[in-house]
């Protein structure tokens, strides 16, 4: 399986490079847009040195994390954010007449080059910033490869909901655009019922708090219930997926593979 | 009689599918209403019956419409039916799609399977991972399918820059890396030219007799019918109206067959002509009549030309294949799906 997925990787990056000049840009954008987060909190961190409890180092432990794990998402598992548009239009036919499983096919078929931008500047981020202990690096590593199985797990969730509703293109983006939102401000902002919110509905409290929590301070205990979580969540998923092919209706239209 | 479904390629009871439509007397508020459903069902494949031996070439026709890529769709494990059951290769589709993967090839002319920034070759190794075969079977494969495709340099030019034909030929040769025992072969000559047809049915009909590979074709180009496939489907409106030989096919829904008469020296037009005959065209030296039906014997009809004068030319042809197709397109009536199942049990 591992083979299967890099190759795909492989691929799916010669074919970012075909338009080289294009990936180049998009890699560009996502780092500068992830750097003028990190400026503004580097700011504002030095007006008020601390939200919270938390320091400019937790911020960016927070943001490197997050872009890291996003930037793995894009750049591997992009292809679960097509899943709703091509249940709608009936466009997993390819997919079902080949042997290897279509949900895992379907969601490495595809890659955003702008995931390269996002954990280049998580990983350099972390490195050049925080300035982690080698513990603390080991921690990061593993952590962010959780927080990724997380994130794909729930957005192939949210996008398999097309089976049943036909459509659901804008409730997946809101989903992926408020966990990235959710996922990159410090957890001890929220309280109460919206952080039960976000360790349910938009699982940034998986994606981001706890993964920081254990960046800081490992736990065994508290990694292996986020391991937990990241499999539960894949079989979940990947549960919902199934039962949702009974209800594909394949369609007509012409398509080509990107 | 039937064979057993384990033995057949493909053995088909009582399948059918039916979709949700939206109900167009509906209104978009309305659905919001709760018990109110705002779809209805509505049946693209009604119970049908049939079998494919192994290595047969059977064209699956129909109008639009009529249910061939649901069917095909069925069978390749794509869609869940609503009821009845199939075996493919002995394998229920929508139960054992993966592994009856290994067995079956699909090529959707109107889907490519190919990347299409990247050349063939990319979408050839990747299918060596998806199959999991070994990189030197794939080579050997690739050797072989390049010269039999005349794939040559195609394998490494990106997709984008191949031609429709080109295309087709590796997409061909790219559903065969895996030796498959069935191909499914879904309209494969859509919007190419007279001469990439012409090649890909030679190609398809190569893969059978070279390979063994069972071929189940769809198409509404009647060359393919007719040139790759020995026995014919045909749905109407998701019924199988006919299943028979393609010959039969054509002795069944020919209505006239032509008689072109040339003389040697100018004859009159005759008063009567014999029953069951019109005369179409007369010259003072050549003559077009047609026989109705194919029932009315040719041989009497051209003995009663002869004997108006010494005859240059006959030439007697059956409508082409088109004509046949598009009259059972149009004409629903000339289908009795009892009647035929009674005339091809």
């Amino acid at each position: 399986m591992l083979r299967f997925v890099a190759y795909y990787v492989g691929a799916n990056l010669d074919v970012a490079l075909a338009y080289r000049a294009a990936f180049a840009a998009k890699v560009f954008a996502f780092v500068v847009s992830d750097a003028m987060w990190v400026a503004f909190w580097w700011l504002y961190f030095e007006r008020f040195p601390s939200v919270e409890g938390y320091g400019f180092r937790q911020v960016v432990i927070v943001w490197a994390i997050a872009a890291t794990a996003f930037g793995m998402f894009g750049g591997v598992a992009a292809g679960a954010t097509t899943i709703a548009t091509r249940v709608a239009r009936g466009e997993l036919d390819f997919y079902l007449v080949l042997p290897k499983a279509p949900l895992l096919h379907l969601v490495v078929s595809r890659m955003d080059p702008g995931g390269f931008g996002d954990a280049l500047f998580g990983i350099v981020t972390f490195a050049a910033l925080a300035r982690p202990s080698l513990e603390e690096a080991a921690a990061f590593t593993v952590l962010a490869v959780l927080a990724t199985v997380i994130i794909t797990a729930y957005i192939v969730a949210v996008q398999s909901l097309a089976f049943w509703t036909g459509r659901a293109e804008t409730i997946a983006d809101q989903a992926l655009f408020g966990l990235i939102t959710f996922a990159t401000y410090p957890e001890r902002l929220f309280g109460g019922p919206v952080k039960i919110v976000l360790f349910t509905l938009v699982p940034a409290g998986f994606v981001s708090y706890v993964p920081v929590r254990l960046v800081q301070e490992w736990d065994w205990t508290l990694a292996g219930a986020l391991s937990t979580v990241a499999v539960g969540a894949t079989l979940a998923s990947s549960a919902m997926f199934r039962l949702g092919l009974r209800r594909y209706q394949s369609g007509s239209a012409l398509s080509m593979r990107g | 009689m039937t064979m057993r479904d384990d033995e057949a390629a493909i053995a088909v009871r009582d399948l059918s599918r039916s979709f949700d439509r939206p109900d167009p007397t509906v209104r978009g508020w309305q659905r919001l209403v709760p018990g109110w459903r705002g779809y209805r069902a509505s049946v693209a494949l009604h119970p049908v019956n049939f079998e494919v031996a192994r290595g047969e070439r059977v064209a699956l026709i129909g109008p639009n419409g009529a249910g061939k890529s649901t069917t095909i769709k069925l069978l390749t494990g794509i869609l869940h039916p609503s009821g009845g059951t199939a075996r493919v290769l002995g394998q229920v589709p929508w139960e054992d799609r993966a592994d009856l993967a290994f067995e079956i090839a699909t090529v959707f002319g109107q889907k490519s399977q190919l990347w299409y920034h990247l050349p063939p070759r990319s979408t050839f190794e990747l299918l060596r991972h998806v199959y999991d075969l070994e990189a030197s079977v794939v080579r050997r494969r690739v050797a072989d399918l390049t010269e039999r495709f005349a794939l040559g340099d195609l394998l490494d030019r990106p997709v984008r820059t191949l031609s429709l034909g080109e295309r087709m030929r590796c997409e061909l040769a790219a559903a065969l890396l895996h030796a498959p025992r069935l191909a499914f072969l879904d309209e494969p000559t859509i919007g190419l030219d007279v001469v990439a047809r012409q090649a890909v049915r030679t190609h398809v009909r190569e893969m059978n007799s070279r390979d063994g590979t069972t071929i189940f074709l769809t198409s509404h180009d009647a060359a393919d019918i007719e040139q790759v496939c020995e026995r014919a489907i045909v749905l109407q409106a998701g019924r199988i109206a006919f299943d028979g030989p393609v010959s039969t096919l054509r002795d069944r829904f020919v209505r006239a067959r032509s008689i072109d008469v040339r003389f040697v020296d100018p004859v009159s037009a005759p008063g009567t002509v014999p029953p069951g005959t019109n005369l179409v065209e007369t010259e003072p030296q050549r003559w077009r009549l047609e026989v109705e039906g194919a029932s009315t014997a040719v041989g009497p009809v051209v003995a009663w030309v002869i004997a108006h004068g010494p005859v240059a030319d006959v030439h007697v042809a059956d409508p082409p294949m088109e004509e046949v197709i598009a009259a059972i397109y149009r004409d629903t009536d000339a289908l009795d799906p009892v009647a035929n199942l009674q005339a091809n049990p």
